[in-house]
């Protein structure tokens, strides 16, 4: 089992001030898993995916990626290793277009030097196709093609996300972390979702974290849940042990106070 | 053309390379930098200090002033990019100010008397050549790579962070370039007025670099170049007999206009390409015809 283990957590905490936004979270990702992160808001779920990034450092504890320590890196270099990621409030290049969002993120590979940029040779220009070449092919892939000259800025929400989600797979990353990708979509949106979610892991062979308040949501895409309450892991299981967990029953809906 | 009129274009043609170092900056990168005069400083004083008493080619005394100006913005850049939105511009215009006064009180430099007799170079041809070199070189910057991680820091450094761009490089990349534009234009306002005045790179002259910019409209060259080419020379357009006391207010009251009625600036986010050129053209033509066929 561990041979194929692409993140590793280890009794990871986060304190802010005297707050404990996350404390001894252990998780283990494993290679093609879609893995579901729930819990009430506050529970330090962007947290984690923050801490995963580098956007902001642990207290203590280890992330460690196909074997590579995560901590202590910055997030450029971490987003580099292969991990892609979309933001809770959609974070696009909003005066930019699609294309271009993409583009500018897929340029895994190019090594053409600022000299070569300035005088636009040989190398730079066959580079640039290939680029493009790439970014048309991700965006087909994701069903965009028809928003691909229109600003971000521009796009319904629901497009806004996607295109979110394949600007990160422009990094061509070995794992992926969707933060609330499902908010603000209705019934059938976020069905549409959940059958691209699966779709991009057997397509771009990633595996995933999704985090998500949409019960039928995650428990129709991932094949492992941790659920989160005030920065403590109260469960880890398939979809079913978690919706027999006492404990998970009562953080969502409250004590009953006759027992 | 008369001299005045040739001096104008030419002054607007120098201008016009500092103006496009800021637009990089400011424009397409989202940084402002309110000190970008103490660079233009730099690159004039040492260029002509160093042709006088070194006694090397006009040329190489250009190159250095270049180089200098490059050197110390990424002296002053390194810790000053990591100060976030106003800190950085307080620094920079904390630097503008003490390049000023550090001119003003040597002994070199001619002091507050200012550097008479600068050995004499460029001509308006020269300068207009140096300009569209500029602006080949920078768009080529722009459309790659590199140019593209400068754009998403402006966008979004979050998520340019997270999407594998080290921001601390390319702001860095592009504050460096943005001095040596600015150094370059400095060294040829000094070899074309050969004179130099600390006053010639005041507070001033730092603000209206970036009100340019803004006005032309972040994130485009063409805003920039229009900007320029608008707002440079207007003050000596509207040096007329009898309103001559009242110029300044007349460009005041222009740059509320453009505020008031294009808040994104002339030409925000956009760019005037050549196929778009042709493409108006080519419409042009066809509603030209279509109205003749309708007229016979």
């Amino acid at each position: 089992m561990t041979d194929n283990c692409i993140l590793k957590i280890n009794d990871l905490n986060k304190t802010f001030g005297g707050l404990a936004a996350v404390s001894d979270v252990c998780l283990n990702v494993n290679e093609g898993e879609i893995y579901g992160l729930i819990g009430p808001n506050g529970a330090g779920k962007t947290t984690i995916f923050n801490l995963i990034t580098g956007i902001i450092e642990p207290t203590n504890g280890s992330i460690s990626f196909c074997g590579e320590e995560l901590v202590g890196l910055k997030p450029h270099e971490i987003a580099i290793k292969g991990i892609g990621r979309t933001f809770q409030n959609i974070k696009l290049f909003g005066n930019l277009t699609v294309f271009d969002n993409i583009l500018t993120v897929a340029q895994a590979g190019s090594n053409y030097s600022l000299i070569d940029g300035f005088l636009r040779n040989k190398k730079c220009r066959r580079w640039e196709k290939e680029l493009s070449q790439m970014s048309y092919d991700i965006i087909d892939r994701m069903g965009i093609s028809k928003y691909s000259e229109i600003l971000t800025s521009n796009l319904p929400y629901g497009v806004q996300r996607r295109v979110e989600i394949a600007r990160a797979l422009a990094l061509k990353p070995k794992l992926l972390l969707l933060d609330e990708p499902a908010a603000g979509m209705n019934e059938d949106e976020s069905y549409e979702l959940s059958n691209l979610i699966k779709v991009i892991r057997d397509e771009f062979n990633v595996s995933i974290i999704v985090i998500d308040h949409h019960m039928d949501f995650i428990m129709d895409i991932c094949n492992k849940i941790t659920v989160l309450n005030f920065g403590k892991i109260i469960a880890t299981g398939n979809g079913e042990e978690i919706q027999n967990n006492t404990a998970v029953v009562e953080a969502y809906l409250g004590v009953d106070e006759d027992d | 053309m008369n001299e005045y009129i040739i001096g104008i274009i030419a002054l607007t043609g120098i201008q016009l390379i500092a103006m496009l170092g800021v637009s990089l900056l400011s424009g397409f990168t989202g940084l402002f930098s309110f000190g970008h005069a103490g660079f233009m400083a730099i690159g004039g004083y040492v260029s002509a200090l160093s042709v006088k008493y070194l006694q090397i080619p006009i040329f190489c005394g250009v190159i250095l002033g270049v180089l200098a100006a490059t050197l110390i913005g990424i002296v002053v850049g390194y810790p000053a990019l990591r100060l976030k939105g106003d800190y950085f511009l307080i620094a920079t215009l904390g630097f503008g100010e003490a390049v000023r006064q550090i001119i003003e009180y040597a002994n070199i430099t001619g002091g507050a008397k200012g550097l008479p007799d600068v050995a004499k170079a460029f001509n308006l041809p020269t300068i207009l050549l140096i300009d569209i070199l500029v602006i080949i070189l920078l768009v080529n910057f722009l459309r790659s790579t590199h140019g593209r991680n400068c754009i998403a820091i402006r966008e979004e450094e979050t998520a340019a962070q997270a999407m594998g761009i080290d921001i601390t490089k390319y702001k860095t990349i592009s504050f460096a370039i943005s001095c040596a534009l600015a150094g370059l234009s400095g060294a040829m306002m000094a070899h074309f007025l050969q004179y130099l005045h600390p006053a010639m790179f005041g507070m001033p002259i730092s603000n209206m670099l970036i009100i340019t910019v803004i006005l032309g409209g972040l994130g485009s060259i063409t805003g920039t170049i229009l900007a320029t080419c608008i707002l440079v020379p207007l003050p000596e357009l509207l040096r007329i007999e009898n309103i001559q006391s009242w110029r300044m207010v007349a460009y005041g009251v222009i740059i509320l206009l453009i505020v008031q009625f294009k808040p994104s600036g002339l030409y925000g986010y956009k760019e005037l390409t050549f196929k778009q050129i042709k493409k108006y053209i080519a419409n042009l033509k066809m509603r030209l015809n279509r109205r003749r066929k309708s007229f016979d």
